[in-house]
């Protein structure tokens, strides 16, 4: 069980194609994570790389908080369940599940234990001393999941395991799955092409296309709100229906307007309040997405209706399903304008009819046509207003808002203003009424009503419907645009300077500063000392069981083990010869049987086919007595022909297939028999070694610790070197000109792993939050060049000339106003920002 | 109608039985001509005594021996370990020491490489495999001269166990048909036995090796019989060392040195029937392993 975080995983083959692109994640302990996509969208190399079947390019991978991207597959504790089952052949079931275990040198018994445990669930427990080959693709199938499931892995993954069997097994298969997952509670992770699995088995589903996330949610989140037209169409059988459109809001109505037949819809704008703005100008072309249950046929035309012509129908028992076109001209081969319906029967109906369609407004999606993105998001970006400023007051739902002096403009009238769903405060400022609350992942979005305009905002807590609570503007949030001409905006969220990555002697060579190489030693020493205390400690621990040994009798002691080794030596080799041959005696009875049953069947085939052999000659006798006709006459002679050209194969192909029988029986009796004797004389052994091994030790307990002892010093040292060398490693980045020390090393860390040597040739692009920044009396210098007041948050503007001679600008968070043209100097807190490489636009950190 | 009766069932078999007459007569013939060398060989080495007349000896009988008849006889053999003249008995133990050494070696340097190119990806792995192929186009004996000075430079000279280091130094030259194997077996089983926690060499030595039976074996006669059978490169070790022979340059020397014809060509024969028994015996022992369709049942099926 384990908790997994994939942070920005790329995956680029030598070729520069992008398999996998920036893939980010986070995924709980115990939870049944799919993903899914058409093939080459990448989730099979995603899960790969969570496997180590496949390197990762860039990016990280954490397993339970470790980064575990240049940790061997073997390493992981992860288990793989594959399409192809991927048994080894050559084992039978009980050594294919133990082969894990025995290469991790667990002991037989406890083996044996966990194999018959894994067996039991998963209803194979007959067939464990079978070869893979003469199981059905079910059966195999268990047996690869009984493989993945007995080591007790921190995450399993599967990956399209279903896909090699009939249709009827997959389902059953599916539910096996899925109770196997509730019994184990461990992270599964299930790659699959087939939506069906998706939505049934996920707790989660991640939907893939081209290397690209487009969505992750619950199956019922991907149904009811998929995020781009990519998900629609892919989640849902039939598939949704989709018609190109246009939206163009009229006061408080919506005219949707279909562009394949000129139809004109009115929808009251109360359906279509999370309609980004922009789009509702009847200028974007969008394309409307509507579920075949979510289209009804209406008793009568009106506004409200389309009008479709029905082409065919499809009845599948308890539904129906009607495709019809919207389509002026019916063309055969092209699907566009072809509605699905989903009905509970179509009497009365027939081919060619026009029918008048309602469409359920509550759950139409509309999708932008260039981006294919939903232009209904979840959670708005942002609410538009039309408002008017005088006096720097500003006219906003009713009442008057003094704007803060930075964003002082004009007087003007009916500009929009803009105020995303987290620019408002709550708690102060003017009483809106509370319409709905929904919980969208970890976010709350509030529905509000001021007067009688409805607008969304995000919330900290949750609201009863229908209360009354304060709200006010964050001014350092919102923008304003007048005349298409933006007056104000928001600061960027983060400052972005271009940096390049050194190591610490081209730093020294470079500022010839010799504090650097002081604070180097100091590190080293300090990594060293760390190493010494460990030797310390583990000295004393040697001491200690030095004088534990002291006092006791250390022969008679020896002299009792090597007693009791003697008699089970005797005593097991004694069981050992004792099972040998009472196996071999079996063995040879099954033998003598299996050749008396052999020679039974040969002879009961060749009776078989001695009697048909006279029946046929009987019958072709009898038939050309009682038949005059000519051509049936040389039918059946052709038939009599055939039989005896073909009675010899015949007779050998049922006498082979009673034998395969035979001897598939036979060899799964004697494997399974010899398999339990190894087994058995395995374990005898195997006390026998163990034995050897304690006594070993007994014989001279002072010449074993002070090995043991020996070794971990060894152990140690060869440490405090390594630990004086990695503390050694010092990394910079040089960032318009000045030089600040990586102050961990993860930064560099993730750097190096992403790009091996190539870091030092590459060019970075940091991006700090504002509050990233530290005043000092060194680092890097920035002229102050303006105070920007948002009434309740400060920012100090810094200019600075960067390498490429053209001017930038930082803003630092601050609680007092600076004077102009001040020099001030920053650190930078590295560990807060983005790292992204420039060339391949890449995130790094 | 009509067509389909001129058609009919017997003309069709009467058509197939015609062709197969004239295909199996014609393989029989060709099987006859390329047996009978074998079989004089045989028939030779078991004949008291060579004449050009007889195919086959005669019965031993008193009178056969009386016309001068040859007859059914064992005394070659015990000629042949027996002779003052051809060390037979220490070219075979020769012969069979580099063979059995080299086959091994080779086999397991063979079956290595081709595992490596079959599943590693390095850097230079396509150049490499091109420059083996084209190496493996110049006939071994163009380095004869080189060989000779390189073994000379190390003492080696004469020596003939330094042959196995010859055929053991080109040995990873003819990875081309494990290799071709190795693509065959599923890679899906190296990267399970990976996530079970296997590293390379339990890979190689526990899943794959047992999967490749058919090619292990088919490695191992390649390997054998080609130091077995060679003539060229020992021929040139030995020199005039007549310790230092291998049969194959034995056996050569002693049918160009033959003084005794009628006498001693039935104990050429009987040589030469000796020298195929190792052979023919790795093959009856190994042939039960050299079937296909070992992997069945490891995947989809």
């Amino acid at each position: 069980m384990a908790e997994l975080k994939l942070e920005h995983i790329y995956k680029v083959y030598p070729n520069g194609t992008k398999a996998v692109n920036d893939f980010s994640m986070d995924i709980k302990n115990g939870e049944f994570i799919v993903f899914v996509g058409p093939s080459g969208c990448g989730k099979s190399t995603t899960l790969r790389m969570i496997a180590g079947l496949e390197d990762i390019t860039a990016g990280e991978l954490y397993i339970d908080g470790e980064i575990v991207n240049d940790r061997e597959a073997k390493d992981r504790d992860i288990a793989m369940v594959f399409q192809n089952y991927a048994l080894y052949p050559h084992m039978t079931v009980y050594d294919n599940m133990a082969f894990g275990l025995k290469l991790h040198h667990v002991p037989n018994d406890i083996i044996a234990e966990k194999v018959l445990w894994a067996a039991d669930i998963l209803g194979i427990k007959e067939y464990l001393d079978r070869k893979p080959r003469n199981m059905s693709g079910g059966q195999r199938q268990r047996v690869a999941l009984g493989r993945a499931i007995l080591r007790d892995p921190k995450v399993m993954l599967l990956d399209e395991p279903l896909s090699n069997l009939d249709a009827k097994l997959r389902a059953q298969m599916r539910t096996e799955i899925a109770k196997l997952h509730q019994k184990l509670k461990t992270t599964f992770i299930y790659v699959t092409h087939d939506q069906t699995e998706a939505m049934t088995l996920g707790d989660r589903v991640v939907v893939m296309k081209a290397g690209r996330i487009q969505q992750i949610d619950t199956p019922k989140n991907l149904y009811n709100y998929p995020g781009n037209k990519f998900v629609a169409g892919f989640i849902g059988t039939p598939q949704m229906n989709f018609i190109n459109c246009t939206l163009k809001r009229e006061k408080e109505n919506v005219i949707l307007h279909l562009d394949l037949n000129n139809q004109d819809l009115v929808i009251s704008y109360n359906y279509l309040l999370k309609v980004l703005p922009q789009f509702l100008d009847g200028m974007h072309p969008l394309t409307l997405g509507v579920r075949c249950e979510h289209i009804s046929l209406a008793k009568e035309a009106s506004d409200h209706t389309v009008m479709a012509k029905i082409s065919h129908f499809e009845e599948l028992g308890s539904e129906c399903l009607i495709y019809a076109s919207i389509a002026k001209e019916e063309k055969v081969d092209s699907s566009e304008g072809q509605i699905i319906i989903k009905v509970d029967n179509v009497d009365g109906l027939e081919v060619g009819q026009e029918i008048p369609l309602n469409l359920d407004f509550n759950h139409v999606y509309f999708f932008d046509e260039k981006t294919e993105n939903t232009i209904i998001p979840r959670i708005p970006e942002y609410n538009s207003f039309t408002v008017d400023i005088k006096d720097n007051k500003i006219q906003f739902l009713g009442e008057n808002v003094m704007l803060p002096p930075v964003l002082a403009t004009g007087d003007l009238v009916g500009a929009e203003l803009k105020v995303p769903s987290d620019a408002f405060l709550f708690n102060e400022g003017m009483d809106c009424k509370v319409v709905s609350c929904e919980k969208i992942q970890d976010k709350i979005l509030v529905q509000l009503l001021k007067g009688d305009r409805n607008f969304f905002a995000l919330a900290e807590r949750e609201y009863q419907e229908g209360e009354m609570i304060k709200v006010s503007l964050d001014f350092t949030k919102i923008s304003l645009v007048f005349d298409g001409e933006t007056l104000f905006a928001p600061i960027q969220e983060r400052d972005e300077v271009n940096a390049a990555f050194m190591n610490f002697e081209t730093v020294l060579a470079e500022t010839n500063n010799h504090a650097l190489s002081e604070d180097k030693e100091k590190r080293i020493k300090e990594a060293e000392m760390r190493v010494d205390a460990l030797l310390k400690e583990e000295n004393e621990h040697f001491e200690a069981e030095k004088a534990s040994l002291q006092g006791r009798d250390l022969q008679a002691e020896y002299e009792k083990l090597s007693k009791e080794f003697e008699e089970l030596v005797t005593a097991n080799n004694e069981k050992i010869k004792k099972l040998k041959e009472e196996t071999k005696k079996v063995l040879s009875e099954k033998k003598s049987k299996y050749n008396l049953e052999r020679k039974e069947a040969t002879e009961e085939n060749n009776k078989l086919f001695e009697e048909k052999k006279i029946k046929e000659k009987e019958d072709y006798k009898e038939f050309c007595k009682t038949n005059k006709d000519k051509a049936s006459l040389k039918r059946r002679s052709d038939e009599y022909h055939i039989f005896f050209d073909n009675f010899n194969s015949d007779k050998e192909n049922t006498l082979n297939l009673a034998l395969n029988e035979l001897s598939m029986d036979y060899e799964s009796q004697v494997s399974s028999l010899k398999a339990a004797e190894k087994r058995q004389i395995n374990l005898w052994k195997k006390e026998i070694s163990e034995k050897k091994k304690a006594l070993a030790e007994q014989k001279d307990p002072l010449a074993t610790i002070t090995k043991k002892h020996e070794d971990a010093v060894k152990e140690l040292e060869k440490r405090r070197v390594e630990e004086g060398k990695k503390a050694g490693f010092l990394f910079f980045f040089q960032i318009e000109g000045s030089h600040f020390s990586l102050s961990s090393d993860v930064i560099s860390n993730k750097l190096i792993q992403g790009l091996g040597t190539r870091v030092f040739t590459k060019n970075f692009r940091i991006a700090f939050p504002h509050d990233a920044y530290q005043l000092s009396d060194k680092g890097f210098e920035a002229v102050v060049d303006g105070n920007l007041d948002y009434g309740n948050t400060f920012y100090v503007r810094l200019r600075f000339d960067s390498k490429e001679g053209d001017v930038k600008y930082l803003f630092l968070k601050s609680d007092k106003a600076y004077d102009l043209g001040t020099k001030l100097h920053i650190e930078f807190d590295l560990t807060r920002s983005q790292i992204t490489e420039t060339d391949m636009n890449i995130r790094l950190y | 109608m009509e067509n389909v009766k001129k058609n009919n069932y017997r003309s069709h078999k009467r058509a197939i039985r015609t062709r197969n007459f004239f295909v199996y007569f014609f393989l029989i013939l060709m099987s006859v001509i390329w047996l009978i060398p074998f079989l004089y060989l045989l028939f030779q080495s078991f004949s008291s005594v060579y004449t050009t007349k007889f195919f086959m000896p005669y019965a031993n009988t008193p009178e056969n021996v009386a016309a001068g008849y040859p007859v059914w006889t064992f005394n070659n053999y015990i000629k042949l370990f027996n002779n003052p003249y051809y060390h037979f008995g220490s070219w075979y133990k020769n012969t069979l020491i580099i063979s059995a050494v080299s086959c091994i070696v080779e086999t397991v340097m063979v079956l290595g490489t081709s595992y490596a190119f079959s599943r590693l990806r390095f850097s230079l792995r396509k150049p490499l495999m091109k420059l083996i192929l084209i190496l493996g186009m110049f006939p071994g004996f163009l380095s004869m001269i080189i060989i000779y000075f390189i073994l000379k430079l190390f003492g080696l000279s004469g020596n003939i166990y330094s042959l196995i280091l010859i055929y053991i130094g080109g040995s990873a030259m003819q990875y081309y048909i494990a290799k071709g194997f190795f693509d065959t077996v599923p890679r899906s089983l190296d990267e399970a036995a990976m996530i079970d926690g296997a590293n390379k060499n339990t890979i190689f030595f526990r899943v794959i090796m047992p999967l490749s039976k058919p090619i292990v074996v088919y490695t191992l006669l390649i390997t054998f019989t080609a130091p077995w059978g060679d003539f060229m490169m020992p021929s040139y070790l030995a020199q005039g060392n007549d310790a230092a022979r291998t049969v194959a340059v034995g056996m050569q020397k002693m049918i160009t040195t033959l003084e005794n014809r009628a006498e001693y060509f039935p104990v050429f024969c009987a040589g030469g029937v000796v020298v195929s028994i190792p052979i023919m015996a790795l093959f009856f022992w190994l042939q039960k392993y050299y079937v296909e369709g070992i992997t069945g049942g490891a995947v989809k099926g």
